[in-house]
């Protein structure tokens, strides 16, 4: 909490001027300016209802900075907003593979034999984020300003996959086998990076005050892509799929609250 | 001053000072063959001398060469790999294996027919220490106690054989 404070503290003293489209503009264009806002956005559900699904990804919540650039489409209040940042996700709940949660080809017992490779977050990471939308600005007093906005975005995840060899006791029977948590689960897709589309509501209050702005919002996000779980077992001497196994996962929705002040 | 110092930084993180010495390149021929059992049913691979769970069998060679590696890096001399020479990793990749039950293996298949076709070879990392090649056994024989002969060929001519001594399956 000191440490994202502190943050706050330096955000906000370098924060350009932000000013109600009435008033001075910190762009050369009258119409537009530009706002630094830091975000913190909390899940309010699981990536996956699957336990082993859901800790192999980042923890569902986010720090953003980001920088928006507000321009008017059409007086008096009518705007539309572009934003850009970048977000920090928690580190995954299963920071390194634990055989003992994951889904195994039958009921036998397994022995880890090797891991062949790994890639994707297992500590906690970096995410760009932007956004596009409409905004309004009501004014609700000569000092509060309310500015609803209604948007559409991505947000990128990496992919993260596992390759190993699982080996079952009291047998000779070996399986390679690949857990993958993305978005896309098809083996041909190919890419580690992925971006979810999202649909956010956003309420930004707005105060002047003698020598600055201060800028308070609340918002919605609703991600109408999921990232699933998706795993291969095949048998390594006859080279043939035992076992797929795909569990869907959820729309994730996150609340999140964002401060900004402009000079 | 500075220079200097610069440069002897950059020389002294040269990538081409880190490459490791390569070992002694040894030419080896296969002498012959030894087959032992192993019990393939836990963690780790082991060799076995009695009783073995018959879906965990697997048979294992060890090869004895002429030029065998030793320890000692300064016996030999290192010198270019001309074309025909055998490294100890993959002297017995020309060779082809096949394996004979001699005993009974099943209903089907009497004493001194080849089970060739039950067994496939395992990635040489996860074999016991001092073992060079392992085959593991896919079918199941009937219980009991079972004798195998594993024959390397080099084209159509049988070159080594090695005859197991008996391990009761269960």
């Amino acid at each position: 909490m000191i440490k994202k404070f502190l943050f706050l503290v330096v955000v906000t003293a370098v924060t350009m001027r932000s000013l109600p489209a009435q008033d001075t503009v910190i762009l050369a264009s009258p119409n537009a300016w530009l706002d630094f806002h830091l975000v913190q956005h909390i899940g309010l559900g699981k990536w996956n209802s699957a336990g082993y699904a859901n800790e192999g990804l980042p923890s569902a919540s986010m720090t953003e900075l980001r920088g928006v650039f507000t321009f008017f489409i059409a007086k008096p209040a009518l705007h539309a907003f572009m934003d850009m940042g970048i977000g920090i996700m928690p580190a995954p709940g299963m920071k390194s593979l634990d055989i003992s949660r994951m889904p195994m080809p039958n009921e036998a017992h397994y022995y880890l034999r090797e891991i062949r490779s790994e890639s994707g977050p297992d500590k906690a990471s970096a995410h760009f984020k932007f956004t596009a939308g409409l905004s309004w600005n009501l004014q609700a007093s000569d000092k509060l300003n309310i500015l609803p906005a209604l948007g559409v975005g991505g947000l990128t995840m990496q992919q993260r996959q596992f390759d190993l060899i699982l080996k079952e006791q009291g047998s000779n029977t070996q399986y390679h086998t690949t857990y993958v948590w993305g978005k896309h689960i098809d083996e041909e897709y190919g890419s580690t990076t992925e971006t979810l589309g999202y649909l956010t509501g956003r309420l930004n209050f707005k105060y002047k005050m003698q020598r600055m702005s201060l800028l308070f919002g609340v918002e919605y996000t609703c991600f109408f892509d999921r990232m699933h779980f998706y795993g291969r077992y095949s048998n390594m001497f006859y080279d043939n799929i035992q076992k797929d196994i795909q569990v869907k996962g959820n729309n994730m929705n996150m609340l999140g609250i964002s401060v900004s002040a402009s000079f | 001053m500075i220079l200097a110092a610069l440069t002897a930084i950059v020389g002294g993180c040269d990538p081409s000072n880190e490459n490791e010495w390569d070992g002694p390149v040894i030419p080896v021929s296969l002498k012959s063959i030894e087959a032992v059992h192993i019990d393939n049913s836990g963690e780790f691979p082991v060799v076995a001398d009695s009783l073995v769970k018959k879906e965990a069998y697997m048979v294992g060679i060890k090869w004895i060469a002429d030029n065998a590696l030793t320890d000692d890096d300064d016996k030999f001399i290192t010198g270019p790999i001309h074309k025909g020479e055998q490294l100890y990793g993959n002297m017995a990749d020309r060779y082809s294996k096949a394996i004979v039950c001699l005993t009974p293996f099943n209903a089907g298949t009497p004493a001194g027919k080849y089970v060739s076709k039950y067994f496939k070879e395992i990635d040489r990392n996860y074999l016991p220490a001092g073992v060079n090649e392992g085959f593991v056994l896919l079918v199941a024989p009937d219980p009991g106690k079972h004798a195998f002969r594993v024959e390397y060929y080099d084209g159509e001519e049988l070159t080594f054989f090695y005859e197991t001594a008996p391990i009761e399956f269960y």
